[in-house]
């Protein structure tokens, strides 16, 4: 919705600057978006006349204008281009020192050796126009020598582009606007009504006699009014009428259509003009489309109905689909002599219905959608009679018809003042309620406590005592309104899972992960790129039925391919090295129709660790299973380990584990496929893990604090060498040391591998420091060397493992 | 034998080789030689017997003495050798202070997390819980139950991605609202951070994958007063206390009244500039009272019940807190980003 100052001020005398009404609309709730001054920069140009044209001397293309300002004036020379110059023409003019639109200054100049003192201008260089204009701007030939161009083209005027929200549906005309202006800011103004009053021609018989109009269909159509001018002569409208709609951003078309949408713009009621010759024995038939009826709208494309959507029809065709669009065969075109206006109120749910159907928004579908004044069809369809009268020479056959089956009823509200009150924390009389919405239109009646009011027929928005108290709220003002604070009698926290989310979030900071977050929209392809399509879970996509693009078109099934991408984009900005998590939702396909099954995801990854642990010459793994070590251990899940891994074929088949903790299977860990990450762009080696959070949490929730004394008796340490099989896991010596330790063993830690010279070939040392230590006493060696042996026993029993050093 | 002059010889030795001692080990040479075991005072005593009983005494006791005062010069050129050494010690090592210290790589939060985390310690302190819903949702929750029916033309104002013909991805984080109201009885006091989706193409200011929060109260005698009061109290918790706050009608379906809320321009202050399009005012959330169907389609009793309830965008506020000119470098996660936070 666009609306122009100058024509606003047609219907409300305000006094209000420009930027003042501004402000005041965007405080009333019609947001401006955009105030442009239609004149922007066109200060210094004027009117002026080409009185001599020569030739350029040293140019073919150039000829040299002389223009005059005023009559007897001096002739100014001017070098021009422009091909459609003339002696005599009215052209706007900017001389030696002014500005134009677009800043430029105009200074005197030697063009090829010819002096130029100004230049005439085009209707792009003037701002008027975005598109490059062929030649200089013609004025009429009656345009004032001299005179300001700006007052003489009536651009002396401001445009409001305004974001009007659902409920503003009656601010959709400018006798709306100029309501709620005078209720909100100036009730001492008058509204000035448009003239509504022309000659009805006796000579014509009774409209009732030339047209019949049939509601069929009176719950769609409760109202339909129509009236009958004839003769008119079809021309451009007058210069006022293209004006006014220009600055509404409206195209002028011919005087017919565009009085019909001056009037709307006007009423907020929109018109529609038939070609009443075209209208098959004069009889209008609303009703619901048949299913699989035709018709050609306005547009010429044929539309393919059904009976949900309402038409008005002849008694042989559809010709207008009703409140959206008319129909090509009865379109007011060059010939048309007689033509029927409608004006009428179709139902906002079924017009909205049809035009989502038929895609076809138009300005009368939105008005429609929204809700029109009922009360006002016959007043609009008056007033466009007495344009068409005024200016396409119509002679207006006398009568209306109004078809009104369905009676408007006025909503009655009741309000109690307390509750207002209440509801907005003020303390307002109840005159003052009475007097805020006597002055919306509203009528108030006085019953016991309470309040009557009715509501007016243009407030379509208003249905029940809530609606009223925003409208109170709005004229006393929003921001007159004392500010307090509810006292809170609740205690706020995060629950258990949220403080454990963020604690995870918080440790894996302290890990050197960056925390990231990534499109839960994804593209199927990335899934391909990464060899996830066929894994179980992965491939359970959720598809978008109306995706932006293919690049948005599923739901993320893991939150793999969104690290990857995080992964490979800073690899590829030379980043050395990078270590990220991210925590989030990703989605399962569980059948059409079925709700998806959204998980809670912990995800990280990491390339460009350096430590070459345990010589594996896989940096990035233990890194990245340090960091979760170190997380587990401080969620006091020490139960954690990890079994390599036979699936998942998008990680290296060497360098992949299933995560178990508790004996749960909570995700996985391992090195992108070698083939994949030189594919995606990613350093060789990038480690990556994804496990279920809320199963972590499920787990860790069990766990809470308690205190160990603190042993007091000394550490006995021993290093133990073994030299075992290269196939068999350390993890398992070591898990077996344990088990053969038994509780005096209160800590042992890896600290050497080795293969080499040293080691027959096929085997390796595994080097480890065991603690000793009982709660209760001071260890014996002795005692500490007997389990020892035994430990050494164990492992040379179950793995033929051989001490080293010994 | 004169055992007098003895000492008075051994006196003046020990003086002499005091005078010349340049470290520890030196002086611990001196101390045996004059006071140890077999050392120089200790002859003297051994020698005792072979002096005439009667000159015992006085020999005893200038040995004493003598061995006292030795002991005491020793101890004092020790205190003295000692702390030169220490000195000598200290400078030695001394060290670049201005060398970089090791390298401790700890990671970072999200700015989105961030703001988030200080917008939930906000509510959290004015005795908000923290409420969470499914991104997935159905059109009851996402629109019927707030007020939006089928074929009202509020559904244009938010361009919806749907899955198929029962569910959609939430457009905003409202339907929390409703589930919150569905599993308890008032008072109601929640915010609700989370991820919501709309069709809107990408660019510099539109994402069509963004976060909210949302916020409910609900009780006896909630007012739109309340409303407005707390909105300020969090403007001044995340932009300070110098900013002006404007509240102008605007339209929720869920919400009535509702309100947009101006926050005055954090960058110009007010004068007007491009940030703020040159209207001195930046949009930041929009807020209302509970709208009375949307109570009573939960089964609250709207006559006696009222709340309000906000929403406000994290990208944005996080744009604006953060002075980020684009939503898409959120999602970029480059570390030379990340590492600002
Ligand atoms: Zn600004």
């Amino acid at each position: 919705m666009q609306i122009s100052y100058n024509w606003l001020k047609r219907y409300i005398d305000i006094d209000f600057s420009p930027e003042d009404l501004s402000e005041k609309l965007t405080m009333a709730g019609l947001e401006v978006e955009a105030l442009e001054y239609l004149a922007q920069g066109l200060d210094d140009i004027i009117i002026a006349q080409i009185s001599e044209i020569k030739e350029h001397p040293n140019a073919d293309k150039l000829q040299i204008c002389y223009v005059k300002t005023e009559a007897g004036g001096e002739e100014i020379p001017v070098v021009t281009g422009a091909p459609n110059v003339a002696k005599g023409l009215k052209v706007p003019f900017a001389g030696v020192g002014r500005t134009l639109p677009g800043g430029m200054k105009i200074e005197e100049v030697e063009l090829r050796g010819e002096l130029s003192q100004g230049m005439i201008c085009s209707k792009d260089e003037l701002g008027l126009q975005e598109e490059r204009a062929a030649g200089i701007m013609v004025l009429d030939s009656d345009a004032p020598l001299g005179f300001s161009f700006k007052k003489y083209m009536k651009l002396d005027d401001y445009i409001y582009k305004l974001d009007l929200t659902p409920n503003y549906a009656r601010c959709l005309g400018m006798l709306g606007v100029a309501r709620e202006i005078k209720s909100l800011y100036a009730p001492e103004k008058k509204l000035i009504k448009p003239p509504i009053s022309f000659t009805e021609d006796q000579s014509e018989a009774h409209i009732s006699e030339q047209v019949e109009i049939d509601i069929e269909a009176p719950e769609l159509c409760p109202r339909y009014t129509a009236r009958l001018v004839k003769d008119v002569e079809i021309k451009e409208s007058p210069e006022w009428i293209q004006r006014r709609l220009k600055a509404a951003g409206i195209r002028p078309i011919n005087n017919v259509v565009d009085i019909t949408n001056f009037v709307l713009m006007e009423y907020n009621q929109p018109l529609h003009s038939f070609d009443y010759n075209k209208i098959n024995d004069g009889k209008i038939i609303v009703r619901r489309a048949e299913k699989g009826e035709k018709i050609t709208t306005l547009d010429e494309e044929q539309r393919l109905l059904d009976d949900e959507m309402l038409v008005i029809a002849d008694p042989k065709e559809a010709i207008a689909v009703a409140g959206v669009m008319g129909g090509f065969e009865s379109e007011v075109t060059s010939q048309t002599t007689d033509v029927l206006i409608e004006s009428a109120y179709f139902n906002p749910v079924s017009v909205r219905k049809t035009a989502k159907k038929l895609a076809m928004h138009s300005d009368a579908s939105h008005r429609f959608e929204r809700g029109v004044d009922i009360e006002k069809a016959v007043e609009a369809n008056n007033r466009a009679c007495q344009l068409l009268e005024k200016c396409a020479g119509g002679r207006v056959v006398p009568g209306v018809i109004d078809e009104y089956p369905r009676q408007y009823e006025a909503a009655v509200i009741e309000l109690d003042c307390e509750r207002v009150n209440e509801l907005l924390g003020v303390d307002l009389q109840e005159s003052k309620i009475i007097e805020i919405l006597k002055r919306l239109q509203f009528s108030v009646e006085k019953k016991e406590a309470e309040l009557l009011v009715t509501v007016p027929s243009f407030r379509t928005d208003v249905s029940r005592g809530a609606d009223l108290v925003e409208e109170i709220a709005r004229v006393y003002g929003y921001n007159e309104i004392e500010s307090s604070r509810p006292v809170s009698k609740q205690r706020g926290q995060r629950t258990a899972k949220q403080n454990f989310e963020k604690r995870v979030k918080e440790l894996l900071n302290s890990g050197g992960l960056d925390e990231v977050i990534t499109y839960s929209l994804q593209a199927k392809k990335s899934y391909q790129d990464l060899n996830l399509t066929e894994v179980e879970g992965f491939n359970q996509f959720v598809e978008i039925k109306n995706p932006l693009s293919a690049a948005f078109g599923i739901l993320r099934t893991t939150l793999l391919p969104g690290l990857i991408d995080v992964l490979a984009s800073n690899a590829r900005r030379q980043g050395a090295e990078m270590a990220v998590f991210e925590t989030g939702t990703v989605f399962r396909n569980v059948g059409a129709n079925k709700r998806p099954i959204e998980l809670n995801k912990l995800g990280g990854g990491l390339f460009g660790a350096e430590n070459n642990l345990w010589q594996q010459d896989a940096p990035n793994f233990y890194q990245l299973k340090g960091v979760l070590e170190m997380l587990f251990e401080h969620l006091q899940l020490s139960d954690f380990h990890l079994e390599f891994a036979e699936a998942r074929p998008y990680l290296h088949p060497g360098r992949k584990a299933e995560l178990i903790i508790e004996g749960q299977k909570l995700g996985f860990i391992g090195e992108i496929h070698p083939q994949l990450a030189e594919k995606n762009d990613l350093p060789q080696g990038a480690a990556i893990f994804e496990m279920d959070l809320d199963k972590l949490f499920a787990l860790s929730k069990a766990k809470s604090y308690h205190y160990q004394q603190i042993t007091k008796y000394p550490v006995l340490d021993r290093d133990l060498a073994v030299v075992i099989k290269e196939e068999i896991a350390v993890g398992e010596i070591l898990q077996a040391i344990k088990n053969a330790a038994g509780e005096m063993l209160k800590e042992i830690k890896l600290f050497d591998i080795y293969q080499g010279d040293q080691i027959k070939s096929g085997y390796k040392s595994a080097a480890f420091e065991l603690k000793f230590q009982a709660e209760d006493r001071t260890l014996r060696d002795e005692e500490v060397n007997e389990r020892f042996n035994k430990i050494v026993d164990h492992l040379s029993e179950q793995y033929s493992a051989e001490i080293r050093g010994n | 034998m004169d055992l007098l002059k003895e000492l008075k010889k051994i006196e003046k030795e020990a003086e002499k080789e005091l005078k010349e001692l340049s470290s520890l080990d030196q002086l611990e040479e001196l101390r045996i030689k004059y006071l140890g075991k077999k050392g120089a005072i200790q002859s003297i005593f051994s020698q005792m017997g072979k002096i005439a009983a009667d000159k015992r005494p006085v020999v005893g006791k200038e040995a004493n003495q003598l061995k006292a005062k030795i002991e005491n010069w020793l101890n004092e050129e020790k205190e003295i050798l000692e702390a030169e050494a220490a000195e000598a010690r200290f400078k030695a090592e001394k060290i670049d202070v201005s060398l970089p210290g090791a390298e401790v790589k700890a990671g970072r939060q999200h700015p989105l997390s961030l703001i988030t985390k200080e917008l939930e310690d906000v509510f959290i302190g004015l005795g908000y819980t923290i409420a969470e819903g499914p991104e997935v949702e159905s059109e009851y929750y996402n629109f019927e139950a707030l007020n939006i029916p089928e074929h009202h033309p509020a559904r244009d104002l938010q361009d919806t991605l749907y899955i198929d013909d029962h569910y959609l991805l939430r457009t905003h984080t409202s339907p929390v609202q409703i589930r919150t109201m569905e599993a308890q009885e008032p008072p109601v006091r929640i915010i609700a951070p989370g991820r919501v989706y709309r069709s809107d193409e990408l660019d510099a200011s539109h994402s069509p994958i963004f976060h909210q929060a949302e916020g409910l109260v609900i009780d006896k005698g909630i007012s739109f007063s309340d409303l407005k009061g707390t909105i300020e109290l969090i403007i001044e918790a995340l932009f300070g206390e110098d900013r002006d706050v404007r509240f102008r009608p605007s339209y929720f379906p869920f919400t009535e009244p509702s309100a947009e809320v101006d926050v005055s321009c954090i960058v110009c202050g007010g004068e007007g500039c491009q940030l703020c399009s040159r209207t001195g005012w930046l949009e930041i959330m929009g807020a209302g009272m509970v709208h009375p169907n949307v109570l009573e389609i939960s089964g609250y009793d709207s006559n006696y019940y009222s709340g309000y309830a906000f929403g406000v965008g994290l990208d944005r506020l996080a744009l604006l807190k953060y002075g980020i000119d684009d939503i898409r470098v959120l999602y970029e996660n480059d570390k030379r980003f990340l590492h600002q936070f």
